[in-house]
């Protein structure tokens, strides 16, 4: 065998290790069945336009996946979204500080996740209805203080995070792939991240080696909500405006990137990459859909059927590892 | 492996017949052929003189085989009557359940029981002691010839197994035949009539005169077995006190445990199962829930309320079962090694994997671990290697203080010689080492001391000199009075 032969094969193995870059292959071929079925698809206006819906979608997905990999769930997703965006868009409107107001919006999604992780770990209800639970609460806080009416931000430097462009990309693209980044890098390189995953693998096995099981349970929801608090950002950004009904629904979408992304829905396994990727297939259909002239019913049903054949596919494989084990 | 080896015995009509044996000798393998849970692979099951094929329930049913298992198997949310109905409901003229019909009837086998429980409270709160007789009602009610108790005394204290026992004579007094399987002689040689012995799935002898039988003769009987494995000789220096437990308990399974360990010693906790040993190893390591009593390490008291102080402690725990408590199984070897010393590998926040590839290779060529490399699934390797990787997790740690818990289960003879040698590096090494078997020649090849428990206490302590198998199988089922 050729040393080359061999490097590609090294190569292939590492590869496999990583998981969540199998989402790749599906990704280029509908890339290509749209660049070869449309002319818009392959053009940089569009590209650029998918990536930038992306964001949002793909730094709170990095969040759930978080949660997901200890095998919870953080429903209440979109609500912060809107909370968080109410509370920048506040400070910002009577300071005029972005400094002072975009570590609040983070620090404000981190405290809900704070409160959310420790009725999870510590009252041991499970994460499904605490999360829905906060879902609602948060809403309908988010309705009081605004009294249900648009927050509207007027300050023109905040704009350029959400609407400004960096070398022809926009700045949204930056920062999710930055939180991307750094997200893998704490799931791989880190103690945290080792826990996380293990706790969601075995938290009998991660309890008896040690594991503080309680706190990392907290932690994760706190860069759930951290990560909503980022997104906040970016989305009040771009809109100039905090709407109090803002992002229902986002959390699903967060769920539906990371599945597709290969996080097993049970925990313990998945990447942050493979999240990314999760929810950029997910912009591409949706972006593919209209641009075929697909009526907007359609794409829903597409996307619904993804997510379940993802998960299928999961499950099929983790059924199969299992008969391997006995 | 083979559980039950060309095992052949008869049971006679009324009688109560018992099934004798240690840990893993074959009688619950033997309970599962009766009921159809598992299927024999060759042998035959004779039923009042016909042969009887038992494929599942069912079959166990229609033939008139009645079960209670160890387990309790009733629904706790459901009632009484629910329970004992549970697939056979009693239906009116439109199919719906008749619940008058189903509490009535379930009285009236009560009373033909003497048994004193409303058919319509719910399981869950009812005594462990009451929901075991739930389990003989609903037995008795669906009018079997022939019934299996396993273990039904174990969670029972003295009038209540008094009780059961007039319930068990009452029934035979009906014309049904028992099968009884427990651990405690005194009972089998009050309660029944004969007994069987098995021994490593293999028949053994039948005892015709349980009554007047000596117990050390069936103890001789169930234990007679040879030291075969052979267990490599140590040279440890025995040195000071590391730990030390005094009046350990936890509530409703352990009391006031009182021990040491020294450097350099291996001691070893026997007993059955179920007997305290595993919530003693538990219970030090900081992971069971509402235990009291003191634990000095190097003669300083500890507070350990977590696995994490047990560790900082130094102390390092390999669970019974290295599937569901001691590995990751989809996670690669060198995470495994690894995960219970993370912070030495961490610098400025992030994992060395270079410092963690030279440890865990170091781990893997000293307790020769057969793997084809470092990223390994832990699921994918033999029982032997995984429980070398579980040995490699605490070494890895830098512990000093070692709890095996069965530490060769389920693993061939050739790894367990390496096992026995890795624990004796250790104790060389100036290790303190408590090993947990419910294999006694193991405990008398490896142990320096032995403590055997009984129900949650100590009921005696052995030199190596002392020990041998009957010894500890005395003090194992409760035999202080000998």
């Amino acid at each position: 065998m050729t040393s080359a032969a061999q490097s590609v094969r090294a190569f292939r193995k590492k590869m496999r290790r990583v998981s969540g870059l199998g989402v790749l292959l599906p990704l280029a071929v509908i890339c290509l069945l749209l660049a070869l079925t449309t002319d818009t698809f392959l053009t940089y206006n569009n590209i650029m336009q998918v990536l930038r819906q992306t964001a949002i979608y793909a730094i709170m997905a990095t969040g759930m996946t978080f949660v997901i990999m200890t095998g919870g769930i953080d429903l209440g997703q979109g609500s912060y979204l809107a909370f968080c965006c109410v509370i920048t868009g506040l400070i910002i409107n009577a300071t005029g500080n972005i400094w002072l107001a975009m570590p609040v919006g983070v620090l404000c999604g981190a405290a809900i996740g704070f409160v959310n992780g420790v009725i999870v770990a510590y009252v041991r209800i499970p994460a499904f209805i605490v999360t829905l639970g906060a879902m609602f609460v948060v809403r309908g806080f988010t309705l009081w203080m605004t009294n249900s009416a648009m927050v509207a931000v007027k300050h023109q430097a905040f704009r350029v995070i959400g609407q400004g462009f960096t070398f022809g990309i926009p700045n949204p693209v930056y920062i999710f792939i930055l939180v991307g980044l750094i997200g893998q890098l704490v799931l791989s390189k880190t103690a945290t991240g080792r826990y996380v995953l293990a706790i969601g693998s075995n938290e009998e096995t991660a309890r008896l080696s040690g594991v503080h099981i309680e706190w990392n349970k907290i932690k994760v929801f706190m860069i759930s909500g951290a990560c909503v608090g980022i997104a906040a950002i970016v989305y009040l950004s771009r809109l100039s405006a905090a709407q109090p009904v803002a992002g229902q629904g986002y959390e699903m979408e967060s769920v539906a990137a990371a599945v597709i992304g290969g996080t097993s829905i049970t925990g313990g396994e998945g990447s942050i990459i493979g999240s990314l990727i999760g929810a950029v297939v997910v912009a591409v259909i949706r972006n593919g859909l209209v641009l075929l002239g697909v009526q907007s019913f359609f794409t829903q049903i597409v996307v619904g059927a993804i997510i379940v054949i993802a998960v299928g596919l999961d499950i099929t494989r983790t059924r199969l590892a299992a008969r391997r084990l006995d | 492996m083979v559980a039950l080896d060309d095992v052949s015995f008869d049971i006679r009509r009324g009688d109560i017949h018992a099934l004798l044996g240690e840990n893993g000798a074959g009688k619950s393998t033997l309970i599962k052929i009766l009921t159809g849970v598992h299927k024999e692979d060759a042998g035959e099951v004779y039923l009042n003189g016909e042969r009887v094929h038992i494929h599942d329930m069912h079959d166990a049913r229609r033939f008139g085989i009645g079960t209670v298992f160890q387990e309790n198997s009733l629904l706790p949310h459901l009632s009484v009557a629910a329970n004992v109905y549970l697939t056979r409901e009693i239906r009116d003229r439109f199919g719906l359940i008749d619940w008058r019909r189903t509490y009535a009837e379930c009285r009236r086998w009560c009373a033909e029981l003497g048994v004193d429980i409303d058919p319509r409270a719910r399981i869950s709160d009812l005594s462990v002691a009451q929901q075991q007789i739930v389990e003989i009602v609903k037995v008795f009610s669906q009018n079997p010839s022939f019934i299996i108790l396993d273990e039904p005394t174990s969670a029972l204290s003295d009038n209540e197994i008094d009780h059961l026992f007039e319930i068990v004579k009452n029934m035979q007094g009906k014309g049904i035949t028992f099968l009884y399987v427990s651990h405690r002689m005194e009972e089998i040689q009050q309660l029944c009539d004969r007994g069987t012995v098995l021994r490593d799935g293999k028949f053994v002898a039948d005892v015709d005169d349980l009554a007047t039988a000596k117990m050390d003769d069936i103890i001789k009987l169930i234990v007679g077995r040879d030291l075969t494995e052979k267990y490599p000789s140590r040279n440890a220096q025995i040195g000071d006190i590391v730990l030390e437990v005094e009046n350990l308990s936890v509530p409703r399974l352990l009391y006031n445990v009182s021990f040491s360990v020294r450097r350099g010693e291996v001691l070893g906790l026997a007993g059955l199962v179920g007997s305290g040993r595993t919530t003693t190893a538990k219970a030090i390591f900081g992971a069971i829930p509402g235990k009291t009593g003191s634990i000095r390490i190097d003669n300083a008291e500890v507070r350990i309320r977590h696995p994490m102080d047990a560790i900082r402690h130094d102390i390092g725990l390999l669970p019974e079962d290295r599937k569901a408590e001691g590995l990751f199984l989809t996670k690669p070897l060198s995470w495994n090694v690894t995960f219970a010393a993370l912070r030495k590998y961490i610098h400025f926040g992030l994992l060395n994997e270079k410092k963690v590839k030279d440890e865990v290779n170091g781990h893997v060529d000293r307790l020769s671990i057969k793997t084809p490399s470092l990223h390994q699934q832990a699921r994918l390797l033999s029982g032997g290697n995984q429980q070398k990787v579980v040995f490699a997790k605490w070494l890895t740690a830098d512990s000093k203080i070692y709890i095996f818990d069965e530490p060769t289960r389920g693993i061939d003879v050739g790894a367990k010689s390496e096992i026995y040698r890795i624990i004796n590096r250790l104790a060389e090494n100036g290790a303190t080492i408590i090993v947990i078997s419910s294999e006694l020649p193991e405990i008398l090849g490896t142990c320096d001391r032995i403590l055997v428990f009984h129900e949650g206490r100590i009921t005696g302590e052995l030199t190596r000199e002392q020990a041998t198998q009957e010894a500890i199988m005395h003090h194992a089922i409760g035999g202080l009075r000998q």
